[in-house]
């Protein structure tokens, strides 16, 4: 049962500010909801689409248009597309920036004139620019923001989103699928039984399948499937040979590939409208691109799109035939000639009413309304799935899958390995993401090792690992030894991902870089924290204050209260989240009896006898 | 778990124990239940409550992930009874069996062709058909340990099933 705000008597309801933010390969735009209708947010120049484009120079660092002008004389403080590098080692990301040696976690920084960056720090400025777009409409403070990640986003990409919007300062209800947030924002689950519709996601870097079943409110993700490394950008880098062979170029440098791949960007878009397009090639050089050469060049590319449905659909247990609905989502998908192989695909029209660039923005937009508290009587539900198996590494480096993908989150799994040798006290145990057979060939997310475990023979010990992932799709797991009860457990940091240190220094070097006090912003952080916890307290308090098992349990609770309260007025961050810790000890009891209360209404069924009557 | 949430599977659905249950009961009290116990409803919530929330519904999802698949569910019917079918490590034992797989796996890499794969395709559901009717009669009768058996059968006929499925996928697309 959701708690939600009660208002004294004659008093308005406080509506709390929110946002949804679909973070892009090519550009990112943020959504708010004005009377009940979801709408993107223009910036200062107007324009809604913010370009993923940053530039650090010798002041702030600039995002957006103004970033990608500078681009071409400067493209080395450039940074395009930095999404694809989130989340991502070494030895994946973009060659075309010079990297500062490794840092201690492994994460690649990209030298700037403003000293070394990391993906996630690029992804912040990004996230920054929107939140203040937000801001500056909603008249205040965040109170809670929902990002989008394409759906098949592995582990590391996940946390590495979180990681940016915690740098941005953007307190983040849920990651969500951009699929799912395209289809809330289709309103496809308002008819009864909707049953199952396909969204097909083409953006600027990443491609997304996702089969849904959609029914009353209930957005349940049934397969989702898809490349992290297929969009625009891909058909713009196929162009660019294209003109390369046009031109008889060999040798080129950054900023003519950078000037090429803004022009055929801008043809590309053009061919959806037109039968041809001029490319500028410099030097007076002037070429012709058709629609059909354009088609003819991007067919493979394409259908490998087309792969990755047939898979998608093979998961979810249904063939093309059974998908009531086809949503387009993403730039790329304006282009006439995709359209036409999707509908033939899926033999059917293809849903395009609302903008496909704008889309994942609105549908963030609602459900973030939606977690905030403000929507009243809501009753939608996403049900989510993990898009890539987790499992661990066992002998012969061969992977023992512990959660299929495909798996709905949040879910939780465990699993009994043993000792190999005799006398064995430590196990390693290795953490993967994929779906080969080989580690090598699957992600590598994160290792630990549990130690201490009493030598028996080999095959003796029983090691119980525990994996769960939360509703963002973020792991933690767990091995315990079960005879002699030795544990070991690590909320996964993933193999390219920042450290807790890392994160805490690079907040306390983008505060002093905006000219904040770190102290103000954590000890305003702590109020926050101190007043949500407090007011959804209260509203517990209102609703079910008589199932306090007696008054003892009452005043203890209100004592913590009170001493929360007091904190939160001075000015001490560490004795506020001291309060909040201790309060939330005094309720535990009371929290877990509401809990099973909320569990037992609903396997009794309340809910469903309601909806039957209803029917 | 301090939770008081059922650990059995079906009083969690409030379905009878049996190897056939009603979809839309499974489905409608799968609903319900989320609806109640997903973290998102704990959003404005305290960490506690999420936390719990992850853990009811992580239970909940992993009963309706059982319940709705008919292997599943024999599996967890056998379990029930003390019985535990390893997936890794159990086969079936029977001789004649043994005979049969080998000929069935000749016959699927022996497939010439899109028709061939459907008609194969028949026969794997008719004699799959043909062993769910045995498992009935087997559980029926309380004679898990053959239930048993015919399951690691049905298992052999799932994997069949799976591999046919990609043969299918290589001849359509060529």
């Amino acid at each position: 049962m959701a708690l939600l705000q009660i208002s004294e008597p004659g008093q308005a309801q406080l509506k709390r500010r929110a946002c949804g933010i679909d973070l892009g390969t090519t550009h990112s735009l943020v959504a708010v909801l004005r009377d009940g209708q979801a709408a993107t947010l223009p910036g200062p120049d107007g324009r809604h689409r913010l370009l993923s484009v940053v530039h650090y120079g010798d002041g702030p660092a600039t995002v957006g248009w103004a970033a990608a002008q500078g681009a071409v004389e400067d493209p080395d403080n450039t940074f395009f597309s930095i999404k694809r590098s989130m989340g991502r080692g070494v030895g994946d990301v973009d060659d075309a920036h010079d990297l500062v040696e490794d840092s201690t976690s492994g994460v690649p920084r990209f030298h700037t004139a403003a000293g070394p960056k990391t993906a996630v720090e690029i992804s912040a400025d990004i996230l920054g620019a929107l939140r203040a777009r937000a801001e500056e409409e909603l008249g205040g403070e965040l109170d809670g923001a929902v990002i989008t990640v394409p759906a098949y986003f592995d582990e590391a990409q996940r946390q590495a989103t979180k990681d940016a919007a915690r740098l941005a300062g953007l307190p983040v209800l849920r990651l969500i699928n951009e699929p799912t947030a395209a289809s809330i924002a289709y309103g496809l689950d308002q008819e009864d039984d909707r049953g199952l519709i396909a969204v097909f996601d083409l953006g600027g870097g990443t491609f997304d399948i996702s089969i849904l079943h959609l029914s009353r409110g209930v957005f349940e993700v049934r397969a989702t499937g898809g490349d992290t490394e297929l969009g625009g950008d891909d058909l713009d880098r196929i162009l660019l040979d294209w003109v390369k062979e046009e031109c008889g170029t060999e040798e080129v440098d950054r900023v003519w590939t950078r000037t090429i791949l803004q022009a055929v960007r801008q043809a590309r878009e053009e061919l959806s409208e037109q039968d041809s397009a001029r490319i500028d090639c410099g030097d007076g050089k002037m070429l012709t691109l058709t629609r059909e050469e354009l088609e003819r060049r991007s067919a493979p590319l394409l259908g490998r799109t087309l792969q990755c449905c047939r898979r998608a659909l093979s998961d979810a247990g249904v063939e093309a035939g059974d998908i009531q609905e086809v949503v387009m989502v993403g730039g790329v998908t304006r282009m006439p000639y995709l359209r036409r192989e999707v509908s033939k695909f899926f033999s059917r029209e293809v849903h395009t009413g609302i903008d496909p660039d704008r889309v994942v923005a609105l549908g963030a937009a609602i459900q973030a309304d939606a977690l905030v508290g403000n929507a009243q009587d809501q009753d939608m539900l996403l049900l989510d799935v993990i898009p890539l198996s987790l499992g661990i590494e066992i002998m012969g480096e061969l992977v023992e899958r512990v959660i299929e993908r495909n798996t709905t989150i949040p879910a939780h799994h465990a699993q009994e390995f043993t000792t190999f040798k005799d006398g064995q006290t430590a196990l390693a145990v290795h953490v993967v993401q994929g779906e080969r057979e080989l580690v090598s060939d699957c992600r590598s997310l994160a290792r630990f090792e549990l130690r201490g475990i009493p030598p028996m023979t080999a095959g003796a010990a029983r090691i119980r690992v525990e994996f769960q992932v939360d509703a963002d799709g973020l792991l933690t797991v767990e091995a315990t030894e079960t005879v002699s009860g030795v544990r070991a457990g690590v909320s996964v940091k993933p193999s390219y991902g920042l450290e807790e240190s890392e994160i805490e220094q690079m907040l306390r070097d983008s505060v002093e870089h905006a000219e904040e006090d770190v102290a103000s912003r954590a000890l305003n952080e702590q109020r926050v924290e101190a007043d949500r916890v407090v007011q959804a307290l209260r509203d517990a308090l209102e609703t079910d204050g008589h199932i306090l098992s007696d008054d003892a349990e009452r005043s203890r609770i209100e004592t913590a209260a009170r001493a929360l309260i007091q904190a939160r007025d001075e000015t001490d961050a560490d004795a506020i989240r001291a309060g909040i810790k201790a309060l939330e000890e005094a309720c535990e009891p009371f929290v877990e009896r509401r809990m099973n209360r909320s569990i037992q209404q609903a396997m009794q069924g309340r809910r469903l006898e309601e909806f039957q009557e209803q029917d | 778990m301090p939770l008081e949430l059922s650990q059995n599977y079906f009083d969690l659905f409030r379905l009878p124990c049996a190897l056939e249950v009603d979809e839309r009961q499974l489905t409608e009290q799968y609903r319900v239940l989320q609806r109640e116990l997903h973290p998102d409803r704990f959003a404005a919530a305290g960490s506690q409550e999420k936390r719990l929330a992850a853990q009811a519904a992580a239970h909940v999802n992993q009963a309706y992930r059982t319940l709705n698949d008919r292997h599943e569910r024999a599996t967890y019917l056998l379990q029930l009874r003390g019985v535990v079918v390893d997936d890794e490590k159990d086969t079936a034992t029977d001789a004649e069996f043994l005979m049969q797989q080998m000929e069935l796996r000749e016959g699927l890499e022996e497939l010439d062709g899109l028709p061939e794969a459907e008609a194969f395709g028949v026969r794997l559901e008719r004699e799959a058909g043909a062993l769910w009717e045995d498992f009935g009669t087997c559980y029926a009768g309380e004679r898990w340990l053959d239930a048993r058996e015919v399951l690691l059968k049905l298992r052999f006929y799932r994997r069949l099933q799976q591999q046919l499925q990609v043969r299918r996928e290589q001849f359509s697309t060529g």
